[in-house]
């Protein structure tokens, strides 16, 4: 289907539903945006808007800081 | 005065009664420095993100307050010394949020690694992708068991996925028209070659 349609244009999850708070304290969430390794995604794959992903962007770093997210994973031992 | 949040993290020797002693330690904290705590909120034990003083577990505590921008400093230096506390962090707020509806969040890694799982853990996103593969897969399986062996033998070059199959599909009659072709294309030839004669 994505081959005969061609690229679709991502919408920021934040602006399609302004109800969902980006919050350090909300791991679940903010894990959606961060790779297997445990480094913040762009927002070229994920489609967030430039303010959201700045807003992103504190929250995980911040969520590391008080280890609700990991720095970073070593992904073979895991 | 300026509203704070502080999250820190207690060490995991301590537990039950442990916890709230701890807890009544930092609002103690709180008011030496002259503010006022609105809310206190146990998360519980859980487990860390990364190891903390060779710690893999803490129970987390989330409390609201609000003082002076200036004694903050004091505050965390107290957090600082406190050797039963692991990690703190204080953020300034704009608005105290609604307490009543504040909920304890999951861990990052809640549904990581499950017990049977045969994959290991990683992007949760991939592992979603797979699960439901792996369950049509199986009865797939067992059918095939139970079925004679000559229509095994016939099912399995049709491999499993819809998709898959209609690709399988013309790309096996593709190269059977191209035969034809072929057949046709020498047929030809050859009668040529006798119309020649």
């Amino acid at each position: 289907m994505m081959k005969m349609f061609g690229y679709r244009r991502k919408i920021c999850k934040f602006c399609e539903n302004r109800k969902l708070e980006i919050d350090y304290k909300n791991p679940q969430l903010l894990k959606r945006f961060i790779t297997e390794q445990g480094k913040i995604l762009p927002r070229r794959i994920t489609g967030t808007c430039s303010k959201h992903q700045r807003e992103l962007v504190t929250a995980i770093n911040r969520a590391r800081n008080i280890a609700l997210l990991p720095y970073s994973t070593d992904v073979r031992n895991v | 005065m300026k509203k704070y949040e502080c999250l820190y993290i207690i060490h995991p020797d301590y537990d039950g009664e442990g916890i709230s002693r701890v807890a009544e330690k930092v609002s103690e904290y709180v008011q030496s420095i002259g503010g006022e705590v609105v809310n206190v909120q146990h998360w519980g034990k859980r487990k860390l993100a990364y190891l903390i003083d060779k710690q893999r577990f803490g129970s987390y505590v989330l409390i609201h307050f609000s003082g002076e921008s200036a004694d903050i400093a004091a505050f965390q230096h107290e957090l600082e010394i406190d050797s039963r506390i692991l990690a703190y962090m204080t953020i300034r707020l704009d608005e105290f949020p609604d307490f009543d509806s504040l909920s304890i969040p999951q861990a990052y890694d809640a549904e990581r690694k499950r017990p049977g799982s045969p994959r290991r853990g990683g992007d949760p996103r991939r592992r979603r992708d797979d699960e439901p593969r792996e369950e049509s897969s199986k009865p797939e399986e067992r059918t095939d068991a139970e079925v004679p062996a000559e229509e095994e033998d016939e099912e399995t070059p049709a491999e499993p996925e819809a998709e898959e199959t209609t690709e399988a599909e013309s790309d096996e009659a593709a190269p059977a028209e191209e035969e034809a072709a072929d057949d046709a294309s020498t047929e030809a030839a050859e009668s040529g070659e006798k119309e020649g004669e």
